[in-house]
């Protein structure tokens, strides 16, 4: 009796020790992972508490570090010139063709993790593969948005639930709105916010830069009447003294002093913090059709990476796309709810939170038949340069300047080809 | 034995190196922040290239020859030409006239030039988001005040007619303590003689001021429409933060475009070299031209 006593204490106490042991289940070689972006902005707070949590929370003894710079473009530039890099970054869908041979294909993260090809919107990733390797990971998609003030557009006469269907209509309404008195213009757009002017010229005159028969680019400018339509529109806007010759218009909407204007869908989380009554919808669409250029930006994993570097960063991102049991909100979910980003993962369309938003509904784009090209085909890296050295000088030609559209585009051409001929190079 | 021993000692102190060794940290870094920076930016002139060496190809002269058929080069030389031809001599007469006024060592005098040279240390990007506000078509006061003695509304950023002369009056307010501060020091230095003797002959004030007082700084002078003179051909700080060369590239400087070229957008490492040097040899024609005027004038004095 005796012995078996003694023998059974001793299995108990073989039991206690390895039941710790068992409870924690498998065990994790610690791992950190360098984590670049220029997401300095005001939603790169939310990516910093995600990533926290991620920390905090992970099974995995992951710890991401993350370097958020407003010089990510040039610093990831030198670091791989340098043949040396961080193994997970967010940069633009063209970043598959800025950096081919530095990026890691993606496409295993659908056998490895739980996450599933069909859930992201099929046009996005497109734009972020080549010959079917997805080299970036949609992380956010934005196009440029109409704003509208309600409380002017009430002050003015106008149907605060109606904005302008068109430019010309945007053209009448600002000039109901505008009240030079009280310093209040009907139109905001800024004449040095390219990328936004240039999302309105590419609903007038269609892609800037496109493939020829031979599959060669080519730019579209010679001649092209919808950018002439533009030039014209938003000089009449400035002369009219309808929308200010200012840089900064969204500091105005922002103080109640512009009555419609276009941004991006960053800009929604600022206005709700200050409480604007006002609206936000698609930008008209017009000669070029069913246009909605939006830009995609996405993870990325480098070439410097080992195999369970790049397990890690497969956990990293499935933890962002479907969360886990210590997360309310996904990341992606989160993104669209606090920073105001329409969604480009079904699980987050579908999500009753995301649907319960009359904002984030009002910018998702439901139609399957419209034009997503940002500028250009997604091919063409060079989208940075077409806008400082051909579209924002047209803007400045035509419309502070008052040079003829036809003759500007003429030089467009020449500059835009110049900029395809040297990335031939 | 100890003569021998302190012989020693001082055989490694030399007095003939000690001069050498006091300056070799300075040397040290201009070689490594001047001197090697310059002759890189020689060699990278040369060389189609992007931020970094990876793809560099040999252009030989191709950069230099590029940027002389380049409106946006030469538009912003004669920016920066006009730019010198308005910021210096209104900088060096708004110094001159504040030195002449803040010469004499009183307290209210004290006050002033602590007072006048506060914008110096101020960081031009402060400085330059501060003008921005104050000068805001919408929300500027200066604009709401002008507006509401009938002046009109009056765009002072975003205007190309006048924004030009905005800048260079921004730079002036910034800059113009340092050069008051240098020629204070150059007046006080004057001897108190000549203008005893001034007084007795019965000279005024002004006449003193233009016949004793300026032809006894004319060695500072010299030094600060020179130094100056370099410094505004190669402003870029104030255009950076306030219009970023524009608008329509009417404040777009010779540094801030070559800015562009080398970190903007474009990202051509070899040109923005080869028009560094373009400026380089035109600060250094003028520079010479100005030395030997210099040394002609004192001379003839």
């Amino acid at each position: 009796m005796k012995k078996l006593l003694s023998t059974l204490v001793a299995i108990a106490m073989l039991a206690s020790m390895m039941l710790p042991v068992a409870a924690l289940g498998e065990t994790y070689e610690p791992i950190t992972i360098q984590f670049w972006n220029g997401w300095s902005g005001s939603d790169g707070d939310v990516l910093i508490e995600m990533v926290d949590r991620f920390n905090e929370t992970n099974p995995y003894n992951i710890t991401i570090e993350m370097d958020i710079n407003s010089e990510f473009l040039n610093k990831i530039a030198a670091e791989f010139a340098a043949d040396s890099g961080p193994q997970l970054i967010l940069g633009a869908n063209n970043f598959k063709d800025l950096y081919v041979g530095y990026l890691l294909p993606l496409n295993e993260i659908f056998e490895k993790t739980a996450l599933k090809q069909e859930d992201f919107i099929a046009g996005y990733v497109d734009s972020c593969s080549t010959d079917g390797e997805i080299f970036v990971l949609p992380f956010q998609v934005t196009a440029r948005y109409m704003y509208w003030n309600k409380d002017l557009f009430a002050a003015a006469g106008l149907d605060p639930d109606v904005p302008p269907a068109s430019y010309a209509e945007w053209s009448e309404m600002a000039a109901k709105i505008t009240n030079e008195d009280a310093n209040v213009y009907g139109s905001g757009l800024s004449y040095t916010a390219t990328v936004t002017n240039a999302a309105i010229m590419q609903r007038m005159g269609g892609n800037f830069v496109d493939y020829d028969e031979n599959g060669e680019f080519v730019p579209l400018f010679e001649g092209n009447e919808g950018f002439v339509k533009f030039g014209n529109w938003m000089k009449d806007l400035i002369d009219s003294g309808n929308n200010p010759m200012e840089t900064d218009t969204t500091s105005m909407f922002k103080a109640g002093q512009i009555g419609i204007m276009a941004d991006g869908a960053w800009t929604n989380s600022a206005l709700q913090e200050i409480g604007l009554n006002y609206g936000v919808g698609l930008l008209p669409y017009d000669d070029a059709g069913k246009v909605l250029p939006t830009s995609v930006s996405g993870f990325a994993i480098t070439k410097y990476t080992t195999e369970a570097e790049v397990m890690a960063c497969y956990r990293f991102l499935e933890w962002w796309y479907n969360g886990d049991e210590n997360t309310d909100v996904s990341g992606a979910l989160r993104w669209s709810l606090d920073c105001g980003y329409p969604a480009y993962y079904l699980p987050v369309v579908n999500d009753p939170r995301y649907q319960a938003s009359e904002l984030l509904a009002s910018m998702t784009n439901t139609d399957n038949e419209v034009d997503t090209t940002f500028w250009a085909p997604s091919a063409f890296a060079q989208t940075f340069t077409l806008s400082s050295e051909v579209i924002q000088p047209f803007i400045d030609k035509v419309v502070i300047s008052g040079e003829d559209p036809l003759s500007v585009l003429s030089e467009c051409q020449s500059s835009a080809q110049a900029i395809i001929d040297a990335a031939k190079k | 034995m100890v003569q021998a021993a302190g012989r020693r000692k001082s055989k490694g102190l030399k007095p003939r190196w000690a001069p050498y060794l006091f300056i070799a940290p300075v040397i040290v870094l201009m070689l490594v922040f001047n001197i090697v920076p310059l002759l890189m930016c020689f060699g990278i002139s040369t060389l189609d290239m992007g931020m970094t060496f990876n793809n560099a190809t040999f252009a030989g002269l191709a950069n230099f020859r590029e940027a002389l058929g380049d409106w946006r080069f030469w538009n912003s030389l004669v920016v920066t030409l006009k730019w010198t031809a308005v910021e210096v001599p209104l900088q060096l007469i708004t110094a001159i006239a504040m030195a002449g006024l803040l010469r004499r060592n009183t307290r209210p005098n004290q006050l002033f030039r602590a007072i006048y040279f506060m914008p110096v240390i101020c960081s031009a990007t402060a400085t330059g988001i501060m003008w921005k506000l104050i000068l805001h078509s919408n929300v500027g006061y200066i604009p709401y005040i002008m507006k509401l003695m009938g002046l009109g509304k009056v765009n002072f950023m975003n205007n190309p007619g006048i924004t030009f002369y905005v800048i260079v009056f921004m730079s002036v307010w910034k800059t113009f303590g340092v050069s008051m501060t240098i020629l204070i020091g150059a007046m006080q230095n004057v001897s108190a003689d000549l203008y005893e003797a001034a007084d007795l002959d019965g000279c005024g004030k002004l006449r003193q001021f233009f016949q004793i007082t300026l032809p006894c700084i004319r060695p500072t002078l010299w030094f600060l429409i020179m130094t100056r003179i370099i410094g505004s051909f190669q402003v870029f700080d104030i255009v950076y933060t306030t219009t970023g060369g524009g608008p329509n590239y009417t404040t777009e400087t010779l540094v801030s475009y070559i800015y562009s070229r080398g970190f903007g957008d474009v990202n051509r490492m070899g040109y923005a070299s080869s028009l560094s040097i373009w400026l380089l040899a035109l600060i250094l024609f003028i520079t010479v031209i100005m030395y030997s005027f210099m040394l002609k004038q004192e001379k003839e004095g």
